[in-house]
């Protein structure tokens, strides 16, 4: 038998569920529109029917229903649009970011322009012609000096705008890294958040939106994955759980309520601060060092024609020095190498003299054959290779091959050198066939990352000459900038000559100036560097020599390709459109993408007032017919209770 | 939804707006180089190709004031040793007085300082005809009527083209030679009844035909290369042309085309507008009672 007030129940019952699908209803309205909300839905489910079925149960037909109740309030979210729209949204935070930066790029090089570089030296070359024509014209020659300066210092102006944007970079980095990590503990709160709620078997939806939104910010910036666990306790099946935020195939950011903010972030792919230090370490870098190519071989060529003609120079160029300190393993394991090694070196430092290079040799000798704990052998500076080589054929005793050596220490007490960039570019080479002794196996004091660090502070690039399978010295050649190479191959001299070449000539651009005495003094003078001072007033040869250095065929970056001044600088601004241009292009369809995953995502999860305006409409009849219920059950009741047992009254 | 996604294209109708109306007021297709990079690259070489053809124009007419003057001096040479000539003719007819003959010797004298200021010709603070030497002058006439002749016959040679040089003067030392003027002095001490290093008026007469032969020949030279100037000049001038020809094509806008995709696109940009008010504003609201 059921109770009197069953049915009163099953009516009070639906009011208030319909109520509270009201109140959602309404929930949903009021945030229409607020950013990521994601529209709620009450779940109705029906309460357990009676009587449950068991060996004293009433005999009553059927099982009654007893009414509903509002099983749960979820968000309408699907997460697979949410993982789409990381994905695009990551691409589009790089290639946006990476266009901008191109952009910012084409603006300062402002080619083709009337006063782009193209057009500085164009007029420069006039200058000369018009010299050409009238050789002992005081204007003539004024104009050749002026123009003369433009060029250098439109060289000096853009190498100093490329330099500072690239500051400006550092700075954008470091923001986007102190900006990952606020995000990063802002989720961490909202996880513990969510951890202290959902246990109690709720739904925190405004939490969860929240999250959603913040890892939505994360995405565009780097490169990320998103992993749930569960949070324990009586936690619905529906909850999501604390979110679990790592990078891309690497280290963890987030986990439960911490937040791992001191990451090496220089890891990540893809998003934008992967275009920031992409930008910063590749794109800037590359256009600053053809400016220097540029500038350094016009300069050097200029030069060379003058002082053919036996003039002084025309720009000022510093006079090309480097500063090689060479840390050899010494051990008794080089012998089959050593001799592949002084070729390589002797050939080296011939190559330096021939191209003009004033160079100065340090040699730090190390090896211990295996027994850790002994110092290197610094020897002294010289600008003989000859002293160099001798001292390397000293040879310890005898010992087992390939065993590790102190390498660290020695490259530590090479840096002890102190030596001074003004004296010329500073170059280590470090040649070695066995893998040095680190701080972890605690048979050295230092570690890889330190010295790379300290090599860093000073400025200094490691070359790393060593046997192919020698990955423990690879990081130390690639983080300094410098070249990992084989220590059998004949000919890595030529690659140390190209790296030194190249370090030689880089910020020239920023500093090319014309030589000194000043033009503007007398042109007459018997001191200036004017081109067209001759014997014989009219003779315009050394001029047309000048004039041919605009069209003579150079090898302007090293590369072993001749090409003349204007195919160079057209090739270089060329590549630049075509990088533009294609992250232009990835930069909309990323757009495009991203926007389409969020109308889908929005066609799932925002609120369309229609459908609220319908749910209200539904929900409020039930509303009014439950209540309607209830006034009827009130009659019954009343009749039984008022009505009955009245006979005769 | 829908009022995003309508946003959304609205701005991208203001975008492409944006673009032709950059296109209209800058007169070129290309901002920047990464909107057409094969574009922006023969651009800057189309360029430096105009720069260079108007240089070489430029340094023509240095031709040009060369070799006129070189000419109109060769000119006057020609008149004045034509007149020596006849002069000498009358000279030497034995019926003249000495005083006339004196007389005649004294024009013979200022026809020969002629010729020597006319070697000494200046043009634009240059002299035309001393060689590569141009702040010199050739004949020292300080000490007239007695002359010190200092002549230097190297090419001034001016560049006309990439590797193309065309030599501006003539050889000074083939007309104003030592020879030139002992025969003029000659005649003039001959007429002054003074040793004339024993040569007759008929043996001055030659040699006076053979210097006027000279200055012939070296005028037909300067003709020659004068002509190779003109040509030079004409091939220039439809260098330029064509040179500035092709860098428009390939930069300029096509007035015609902006504007009338300017039209076009506002037209759509009102479609658009227009639809998005009437889709985004009717909801159920409006209807329910």
């Amino acid at each position: 038998m059921s109770s009197t007030f069953f049915g009163l129940e099953t009516a009070r019952r639906g009011m208030v569920s319909q109520q509270g699908a009201l109140y959602v209803t309404g929930q949903n309205i009021a945030n229409a529109n607020t950013p990521g909300y994601s529209r709620q839905r009450v779940n109705l489910v029906q309460t357990t029917p009676f009587p449950a079925p068991g060996w004293n149960r009433p005999e009553i037909p059927g099982q009654l229903g007893t009414g509903v109740e509002a099983g749960s309030i979820q968000r309408i979210r699907d997460s697979f649009l949410d993982v789409q729209y990381r994905g695009e949204n990551n691409k589009l935070g790089y290639w946006k970011t990476l266009d901008e930066n191109y952009k910012k790029l084409e603006e300062i090089m402002n080619e083709p322009s009337e006063t782009g570089l193209a057009n500085t030296i164009d007029k420069f070359w006039q200058s000369l012609q018009d010299l050409a024509a009238n050789p002992k014209s005081d204007g003539a020659r004024a104009v050749v000096s002026q123009r003369g300066m433009a060029v250098a210092e439109t060289f000096s102006y853009l190498a100093n705008s490329l330099n500072s944007i690239k500051s400006d970079l550092e700075t954008e980095i470091s923001v986007t890294k102190s900006q990952i990590d606020s995000i990063a503990e802002q989720i961490a709160n909202v996880n513990k958040q969510i951890g202290d709620v959902e246990p109690h078997g709720y739904l925190p939806n405004d939490l969860y939106d929240e999250r959603d939104r913040l890892i939505d910010e994360l995405s565009s910036l780097i490169n990320i994955n998103v992993e749930y666990e569960d949070s324990g306790g009586n936690a619905s099946k529906m909850a999501e759980g604390q979110a679990v935020i790592s990078l891309a195939g690497g280290p963890v950011l987030v986990s439960g309520d911490t937040a791992f903010t001191d990451m090496d972030l220089n890891q990540v792919s893809i998003g934008k601060l992967q275009a920031l230090i992409h930008a910063h370490d590749d794109v800037y870098p590359q256009m600053i060092a053809d400016l220097d190519n540029l500038a350094y071989t016009i300069a050097t060529q200029f030069n060379k024609v003058q002082s053919d003609a036996g003039l002084p120079p025309f720009f000022d160029v510093p006079e090309p020095k480097a500063q090689v300190v060479f840390i050899v393993d010494n051990t008794s394991s080089m012998g089959d190498e050593l001799e592949n090694v002084t070729d390589n070196l002797e050939e080296l430092a011939g190559k330096l003299t021939g191209d003009g290079i004033e160079s100065t040799f340090g040699l730090v000798t190390f090896g211990q054959d295996g027994e850790p704990g002994g110092s290197p052998n610094k020897n002294p500076l010289t600008t003989d290779i000859n002293d160099i080589l001798s001292k390397l054929n000293t040879v310890l005793k005898e010992d087992e091959k390939n065993l590790a050596e102190p390498g660290l220490e020695a490259i530590m007490e090479a840096i002890n050198y102190n030596l001074d960039s003004s004296d010329g570019v500073k170059e280590f080479v470090l040649i070695t066939d066995a893998p040095v002794y680190v701080e972890d196996d605690e048979q050295s004091e230092y570690s890889i990352s330190e010295v790379i660090d300290a090599l860093a502070e000073h400025g200094i690039k490691l070359h790393v000459i060593s046997k192919s399978d020698n990955g423990q010295l690879r990081p130390l050649a690639n983080q300094t900038d410098g070249k990992f190479l084989n220590i059998d191959s004949e000919t890595f001299d030529d690659d140390l000559y190209n790296s030194i070449k190249l370090d030689i000539r880089k910020g020239y651009a920023d500093q090319m100036e014309i030589g000194q005495p000043d033009f503007e003094s007398d042109p007459s003078d018997e001191t200036s560097n004017n081109p067209s001072d001759e014997l014989g007033d009219g003779n315009t040869t050394n001029i047309l020599n000048l004039l041919d250095v605009f069209d003579g065929k150079f090898d302007y970056d090293l590369s072993g390709d001749v090409s003349d001044f204007r195919s160079y600088y057209q090739s270089v601004i060329g590549k630049m459109a075509v990088d533009s241009q294609q992250s232009g292009r990835l930069s909309g369809n990323s757009d495009m993408l991203r926007q389409a995953v969020e109308e889908r995502r929005m066609e799932v999860s925002s609120v369309s007032l229609d459908e609220e305006m319908t749910n209200l409409i539904q929900f409020q009849h039930a509303y009014t017919a439950a209540a309607r219920m209830i006034t009827v059950q009130d009659q019954l009741l009343d009749k039984i209770i008022n009505g009955m047992g009245t006979v005769g009254r | 939804m829908l009022a995003t996604s309508n946003l959304n294209s609205i701005s991208k109708s203001y975008d492409r707006f944006g673009t032709l109306q950059e296109q209209l007021t800058s007169g070129k297709k290309i901002d920047r180089p990464s909107d057409d990079p094969v574009a922006a690259t023969k651009g800057m070489f189309y360029r430096s190709n105009v720069e260079e053809v108007g240089q070489y124009k430029r340094n023509l007419s240095e031709l040009y004031v060369w070799m006129e003057n070189s000419e109109t001096g060769l000119d006057q040479t020609n008149s004045a040793l034509q007149r020596v000539r006849e002069l000498v003719i009358h000279g030497k007819n034995g019926t003249n007085s000495p005083s006339d003959q004196k007389a005649v010797a004294a024009e013979i004298g200022q026809l020969k300082e002629a010729v020597a200021a006319l070697a000494n010709t200046k043009v634009a603070g240059k002299y035309i005809f001393n060689g590569t030497y141009i702040d010199q002058p050739p004949i020292g006439m300080t000490e007239a009527p007695k002359l010190t002749l200092d002549f230097h016959s190297d090419s001034y040679e001016i560049p006309v083209s990439d590797g193309v040089k065309i030599k501006a003067n003539i050889d000074p030392t083939n007309i104003f030679n030592e020879g030139l003027f002992g025969t003029l002095e000659n005649i003039e001490n001959k007429l002054n009844g003074e040793d004339s290093e024993g040569k007759s008026f008929d043996d001055l007469l030659n040699e006076l035909d053979q210097h006027l032969e000279a200055i012939s020949n070296e005028r037909a030279e300067l003709g020659a290369r004068y002509n190779r100037l003109e040509m030079v000049d004409s091939r220039l001038s439809h260098q330029e042309i064509v040179a500035n020809k092709i860098l428009s094509s390939n930069e300029d806008i096509d007035f015609e085309k902006i504007i009338v995709d300017l039209k076009t696109q506002e037209s759509v940009h009102r479609a658009a507008l227009s639809m998005g008010a009437r889709i985004i504003q009717p909801t159920l609201m409006d209807f329910l009672r």
